[in-house]
């Protein structure tokens, strides 16, 4: 139970710091495009990671008042979520990424390489733009009124989420 | 140990049913498929961990339970990660904004089209690949990196061996 409380409060403390950090300014996160973008997140979070390492340690050698096992149910409540998490994670990056795609088809290309029209014509923008909002009406995010899309419940409470979490880490229109 | 013992048992088994689904076409709305699969051995690696544990309990040894509560750690802080790029480079959040932010909270197709261009997506991911280093520019040409070309076949293969892939 120590172990798991301890991960659980270190946990919390990287995951506020770095919302109060982003949110506030201390931090701003400067980027030319998306990959230095999400580069800059990543080495913000490895780092403050790191640093709450020391929490997690004071946490678990300090909880003596908490008992040493934890019930087996709750372990397993915690860690097939996990396992499963990066899983899909894995599984969606394989199915659906955008950049996948376009190092498929330039790997596919007779010449192995193609300009940007070249892209267009075997990645149209206009079908995967189609894909993407059938995908979304045939998830309930969205459905069709006449020739207007519309957002179900669902999809207002996602993008209601969204713009929240985009405006709060000062994270631009992106898409 | 026996919670750790049935979760990657669990797990285990919802890989191999998730991946024969795909392979034997079972599947053909991936994301509920998985999901279900998910419930469905989530809610018996914790009753098998329960049972277990009440006929015969076995400690977990400290060592174990550091390492795995450093693996939940780990996930935490790599799913909020993963919330944050979704939120910010998902085409389908990106529509939902746009029709949320829309005087009339709707928008036809083209309206849609017009107001976020999947073209200006496209540069940027042609320019976040190339910032990794995955694919190379010459001459207004793009052709992957050895880094790029091998990606490209390792999930070019998965895609084809498990029918996925390439609608979007």
């Amino acid at each position: 139970m120590r172990a798991i409380t301890a991960a659980f409060i270190a946990a919390s403390l990287v995951l506020c710091l770095h919302y109060l950090l982003v949110r506030t300014g201390v931090i701003r996160i400067r980027y030319r495009h998306r990959a230095e973008k999400y580069s800059a997140h990543v080495k913000l979070l490895v780092w403050l990671g790191a640093v709450a390492l020391a929490i997690f340690a004071a946490c678990y050698a300090n909880l003596s008042a908490l008992p040493a096992e934890a019930p087996a149910a709750l372990w397993a409540a915690l860690v097939f979520p996990s396992l499963f998490f990066v899983y899909m994670t894995f599984y969606f990056g394989m199915d659906r990424s955008v950049q996948e795609r376009m190092m498929i088809e330039l790997d596919n290309s007779p010449e192995h390489r193609l300009d940007f029209q070249g892209i267009k014509q075997v990645y149209n923008p206009a079908i995967k733009f189609k894909n993407e909002i059938d995908g979304m009406v045939d998830e309930g995010f969205l459905y069709l009124e006449g020739n207007v899309y519309r957002m179900t419940l669902k999809g207002k409470l996602y993008a209601k989420l969204a713009r929240w979490a985009k405006r709060e880490l000062k994270m631009g229109k992106g898409g | 140990m026996i919670g750790l013992v049935c979760a990657i048992a669990g797990f285990m088994g919802m890989v191999l049913c998730h991946l024969a689904a795909l392979r034997r076409g079972w599947s053909h709305r991936h994301f509920r498929t998985l999901g279900l699969l998910g419930v469905v051995f989530f809610a018996l690696s914790v009753a098998g961990a329960a049972v277990w544990e009440a006929w015969n309990p076995v400690v977990t040894f400290p060592v174990m339970a550091v390492v795995f509560a450093l693996f939940f750690y780990g996930v935490v802080i790599f799913a909020y990660f993963i919330f944050i790029y979704i939120v910010d480079s998902s085409s389908a959040t990106r529509i939902l904004i746009e029709i949320e932010e829309s005087p009339e909270r709707q928008l036809s197709f083209e309206e849609l089209m017009r107001r976020y261009s999947l073209e200006e997506k496209f540069q940027d991911i042609l320019k976040d690949l190339k910032f990794i280093g995955a694919i190379e520019e010459k001459d207004g040409e793009f052709r992957n990196t050895t880094k790029g070309e091998r990606h490209a076949r390792v999930v070019g293969g998965f895609r084809r061996f498990f029918h996925i892939g390439g609608h979007l």
